[in-house]
């Protein structure tokens, strides 16, 4: 493996063929923003439940899996400069392409029935392509980290990426590094106001700070606009809160307030509710 | 005496590796211990590796004392270049325990990144110690950078899974009330009502010029998947690594935000300021 590999470029070529990599990524762009057709990416639950109302479940798993998955094993195969020796990453490279030409041809042509049933299978071939370079990638890992500089070069990167891919967001020290994926069309904030409605500053009662809060909060309750009078959460909330008094409150009774802020007609509005109200003790 | 070295060459000295862990390690001994002495829960959220193992344990005395302890003296064995096996090893694990628990807590901060390039670090050791002829003094920071590319690269992913190429155009609006949101949260946390003020005065003109906005997040989403470019290179992460110190420096002043974690292990890998400070006053005096 390591004699196969040490022959895979010659070192002149590489910045050729980082820069085909980079215009590749660059046209696959431009084609899915000028051609509209990010279908295949971007359809959501109903659309399949009304495409596949058997199977909407697997192929929406499928899709939701699909772009990381294969974005992911593409990088990876770049990174640790295999692509085109094997020619694995021009074949993925090539099946990006083909997805971006089928998903227009499927808006062009209303979702027609054969374009339908060809889309199953090919997600099922994606992922399970995907699959295997992965595991290829991962049992070539110990012979590549000590002996070929290129390749441990990019191994750790290719190891985390696949890692924070497939663990559970979050669990230390594997992330999705989803800051500000999603942004909700409101955006919660939270206050801490005595009973005449005077701002109470966090720190200097809490070894919090507001998006302290607002992370405990969400432990709790999802952030959407049905949660905005949820007082249970707010009980909640405050009890938790106490675990991170720092001194004691020198008002008698306070209240959370949550205020959701939101754009509406090119101005920001935004509605409040308070989701809790009690005395200190 | 060392010879200096320069920011395009592809090697790393003893005095550059030195400034590198000056700049992240502080960072590390603070939270950690700031994160045992001050946040003393019997009930956690039952996330990450506190699912397995109870983490109310690190906070308890005695184990606090230990892990404080024991989080000084690897963090000065690290700086001091002495027993680096030992030493990488014990802050890989003290950082996984340690921030396990404070994100357990829902305190989000990205720490996993430290705990992820100290087992980096600790694999490059192990590779020299096994094969002696392994290049260290590039790979430890390599195999760092690879990890600071990857938050990156993922982060992108995470944008463009979530909502394509129309990411930044669907997003622009919900984005000027976000910045009024991070605002306000200071204004909150702190009671100081500029905050409030600066918030309202931002994100009122980015909704009046929200096209602005949409080109800054597009612009966002492809300087976070083309970090994969911090790899190439010493000489591509110093100008990469400038850019992205850019993008934090705007993330800042539009969103007051700071990633902390990532913004001082971006800074130590790919800057070096400490060594670039050092290599100034060097100059300085010579001048004299």
């Amino acid at each position: 493996m390591p004699n196969r590999l040490s022959a895979a470029f010659k070192p002149q070529t590489i910045p050729l063929i980082q820069l085909l990599i980079v215009l590749g990524i660059a046209l696959s762009g431009a084609a899915i923003y000028l051609l509209k057709a990010d279908y295949l990416f971007t359809g959501t639950i109903t659309a399949h439940q009304q495409w596949f109302p058997h199977l909407y479940l697997l192929t929406y798993s499928a899709a939701i899996l699909f772009l990381p998955l294969l974005t992911g094993c593409w990088l990876a195969l770049y990174a640790t400069w295999l692509p085109l020796h094997n020619r694995r990453a021009v074949a993925i490279g090539v099946f990006l392409f083909s997805v971006i030409a089928v998903s227009y041809l499927i808006k062009r042509t209303g979702f027609g029935t054969i374009i339908r049933v060809s889309y199953l299978p090919a997600i099922i071939h994606s992922v399970a392509l995907t699959c295997t370079h992965i595991l290829r990638l991962l049992t070539n890992i110990g012979t590549m980290l000590t002996t070929k500089h290129y390749v441990s070069g990019s191994i750790f990167f290719a190891c985390y990426v696949i890692g924070c891919l497939v663990c559970k967001d979050g669990f230390h020290p594997f992330y999705k590094y989803s800051m500000y994926q999603n942004i909700n069309d409101t955006q919660l904030v939270f206050s801490l106001v005595d009973k005449k409605h005077n701002l109470i500053p966090i720190e200097q009662y809490y070894n919090l700070s507001e998006n302290g809060i607002f992370n405990l909060h969400t432990r709790h309750v999802a952030t959407t606009h049905a949660v905005l009078a949820d007082r249970e959460a707010g009980r909640q909330l405050w009890q938790t809160m106490q675990q991170f008094k720092k001194r004691k409150l020198p008002y008698d009774s306070v209240s959370i307030i949550m205020t959701g802020y939101f754009v509406h007609n090119n101005r920001l509005d935004s509605v409040s509710n308070m989701i809790f109200d009690g005395t200190t003790e | 005496m060392e010879q200096q070295n320069s920011i395009w060459g592809n090697t790393y000295t003893a005095a550059e590796w030195t400034c590198i862990k000056i700049t992240m390690i502080p960072l590390v001994v603070l939270v950690g211990i700031y994160s045992i002495w001050n946040f003393q829960f019997d009930t956690i959220l039952q996330e990450n590796i506190c699912s397995y193992i109870n983490c109310t344990y690190l906070v308890k005395t005695p184990v606090n004392y230990i892990i404080t302890a024991a989080l000084l003296l690897a963090a000065t064995l690290y700086v001091f270049e002495k027993m680096m096996l030992i030493a990488t090893g014990l802050l890989t694990l003290l950082s996984l325990l340690v921030f396990s628990y404070t994100e357990s807590l829902g305190i989000k901060g990205e720490y996993g990144l430290f705990t992820v390039i100290f087992a980096a670090q600790f694999v490059a050791y192990l590779v020299h110690y096994i094969k002696p002829g392994f290049n260290l003094k590039y790979n430890r920071v390599q195999f760092s950078l690879q990890l600071l590319a990857a938050a990156y690269v993922l982060s992108g992913i995470a944008k463009f899974s979530y909502g394509g190429i129309y990411w930044a155009e669907n997003n622009a609006p919900n984005f000027a009330a976000q910045i009024y949101r991070e605002y306000y949260s200071a204004y909150a946390t702190t009671g100081n009502i500029f905050y409030a003020a600066k918030g309202a005065m931002y994100s009122g003109w980015l909704v009046e010029h929200i096209w602005i906005l949409k080109l800054l997040l597009a612009l966002t989403v492809v300087l976070e998947t083309g970090a994969i470019l911090l790899i190439t290179g010493k000489r591509n992460a110093f100008i990469y690594g400038s850019v992205l110190l850019l993008l934090h420096i705007g993330i800042y002043i539009t969103m007051n935000i700071v990633l902390l974690t990532i913004v001082v292990t971006l800074l130590a890998l790919t800057i070096n300021p400490v060594y670039r400070f050092v290599q100034l006053a060097a100059k300085a005096k010579q001048l004299v």
